[in-house]
């Protein structure tokens, strides 16, 4: 009898391990399973299976986004909503037949654009199903335009210039003899003033590309940061004057030194200024400096009685791509690029740059710099 | 005297047509953006019209197209002459009627007022052959 117990006993410990031994296995794989699908179902990317019965199987969250579905959408109606945009089973065949990858590069769901890819799942040399993924191209598919868009606005205003000074020197040789001197004169300024325009396109061109790939670099030195504002405030005295608008500046005392790259900063502070001039017709223009303590940095204002940004120009003013398309100054020449090379200045001296304004009556472009 | 409008708001542009359009004497008009344009070929009814594509205000696609649809333009001959090359442009511009496409960079004004001449039947000389 002992003897039988304790068989019994060892048996019931032998079952019990045994058990909890499967317990734990199954545990283990439904932990898994459980990861796996939390995994899938975090993927920005759409993820679904099918099976060689092309029975659509473990959906994830993102193809119903992506698709404008419901969560609670199954398999057949996923394959349904797809037949919308591309031939499901065919190309689920084809991937099943060639045994490699099958990239769909572009179609149009809705307002998205998605990249599709169709991969066989193979065991041991057999084809189970295809898993398909669904990538949202919408975004890069809009930057991409933006570029093309860019670049033919580019190449338009390069051949403005370039047009001016073809066209017209090709009449003052054909047609001088028959010109006034005042017609001359008045067409090689012409000439000039666009061969300066080109000039500022390509520089600022060069310096665009100079700031993506990473190569500008703020040569600072110690100076006065207020008489290079000055400076300035003098240079553009006559433009100002010539539209009957004031320009002042309102600057500390004391002279303030601080490093700063000279000729880049002059640039950052010549394209405010001349912006401001360009935009105001009434009134005038305001430079100011305001030492800004607790924070350790200078705040420099440039404060102009104009026309005023909009909430929506704001957006794009400081936006390589859309300055061009949407510029402050329907009437500017040059590329609009030149806030777009101020903030890369400011930034790259451990500044900001931001603009205030009400869209009405006038605006204020503030940049501050490290004391 | 053909009378010809042109549609340009880069004032050297325009300064570099009128001078060699005058000199063959042409009486030149102009407006500089594109709000203007429908009302300007209204009140002077041109013989021809040169208009750019990017304009402040309204584009010069939409300018042909306004010109075209109105009774009283849409018979003028319009030139589209612009920087603005791409192929859509060109198609979409033709389909709404205008007579030519001619790209800027790539025509001095010589050629220009060959064209204009030729377009309208007169000799290098300024002997008219065909008053069309």
């Amino acid at each position: 009898m002992l003897e039988f117990l304790l068989i019994l006993n060892v048996l019931l410990l032998c079952i019990i391990s045994v058990a909890s031994l499967l317990y734990v296995y199954f545990s283990n794989l439904k932990g898994k399973q459980i990861r796996l699908s939390v995994m899938l179902e975090s993927l920005p990317d759409g993820f679904f299976y099918v099976d060689k019965n092309r029975k659509v199987l473990v959906v994830n969250r993102a193809v119903k986004e992506m698709l404008g579905l419901s969560d609670k959408t199954n398999g057949i109606e996923l394959s349904k909503a797809l037949k919308k945009y591309i031939n499901l089973d065919k190309k689920i065949e084809e991937a099943i037949n060639t045994r490699s990858d099958l990239i769909v590069p572009e179609i149009r769901a809705g307002n998205k654009y998605l990249k599709i890819i169709f991969s066989p799942v193979r065991d041991n040399g057999n084809v189970l199903g295809v898993v398909v993924l669904l990538q949202d191209i919408s975004e890069q598919k809009a930057l991409n335009k933006m570029r093309q868009d860019f670049t033919s606005m580019m190449v338009h205003d390069l051949r403005a210039p370039l047009s001016v000074m073809m066209g017209t020197s090709d009449l003052l040789v054909k047609r001088f003899s028959k010109m006034s001197k005042t017609k001359v004169t008045e067409l090689l300024y012409d000439i000039k003033s666009s061969s300066q325009n080109m000039l500022e396109i390509v520089n600022d061109l060069l310096d665009v590309a100079k700031i993506e790939t990473g190569k500008f670099m703020a040569k600072k030195e110690l100076g006065d940061i207020g008489s290079l504002i000055k400076n300035q405030v003098e240079f553009f005295r006559p433009l100002a004057e010539r539209k009957a608008l004031y320009i002042r500046t309102s600057l500390p005392e004391n002279s303030i030194k601080i490093n700063f790259d000279r000729e880049a900063m002059s640039r950052v502070l010549a394209n405010l200024i001349s912006n401001a001039i360009k935009l105001t017709e009434l009134g005038g223009i305001t430079v100011s400096i305001k030492p800004v303590e607790k924070r350790n940095e200078l705040k420099i204002s440039i404060s102009d009685t104009g026309y005023g940004i909009t909430v929506e120009q704001k957006k794009h003013l400081f936006n390589k791509f859309e300055q061009m398309r949407n510029p402050v100054d329907p009437n500017q020449k040059g590329t609009g690029l030149g806030l777009v090379i101020a903030k890369e200045i400011i930034e790259a001296h451990g500044g900001k740059i931001w603009v205030e304004s009400d869209g009405k009556t006038g605006s204020t472009f503030h940049f501050t710099l490290p004391l | 005297m053909k009378k010809i409008l042109i549609v340009e708001d880069d004032t050297s542009l325009y300064k570099m047509y009128v001078t060699e359009l005058e000199l063959r004497k042409y009486n030149v008009v102009w407006v500089n953006s594109g709000d203007k344009a429908c009302e300007s070929a209204k009140k002077e009814s041109p013989d021809l019209i040169l208009l750019d594509i990017m304009l402040p205000q309204v584009d010069g696609l939409s300018i042909l197209k306004g010109l075209k649809d109105s009774e009283n333009t849409k018979n003028i001959p319009v030139f589209m002459l612009t920087n603005f090359g791409e192929e859509e442009n060109v198609k979409r511009a033709l389909e709404t009627g205008a007579e030519d496409f001619i790209l800027k960079y790539k025509i001095v004004p010589s050629e220009l007022g060959d064209r204009i001449d030729e377009f309208f039947g007169i000799k290098k000389e300024g002997i008219v052959i065909n008053q069309g």
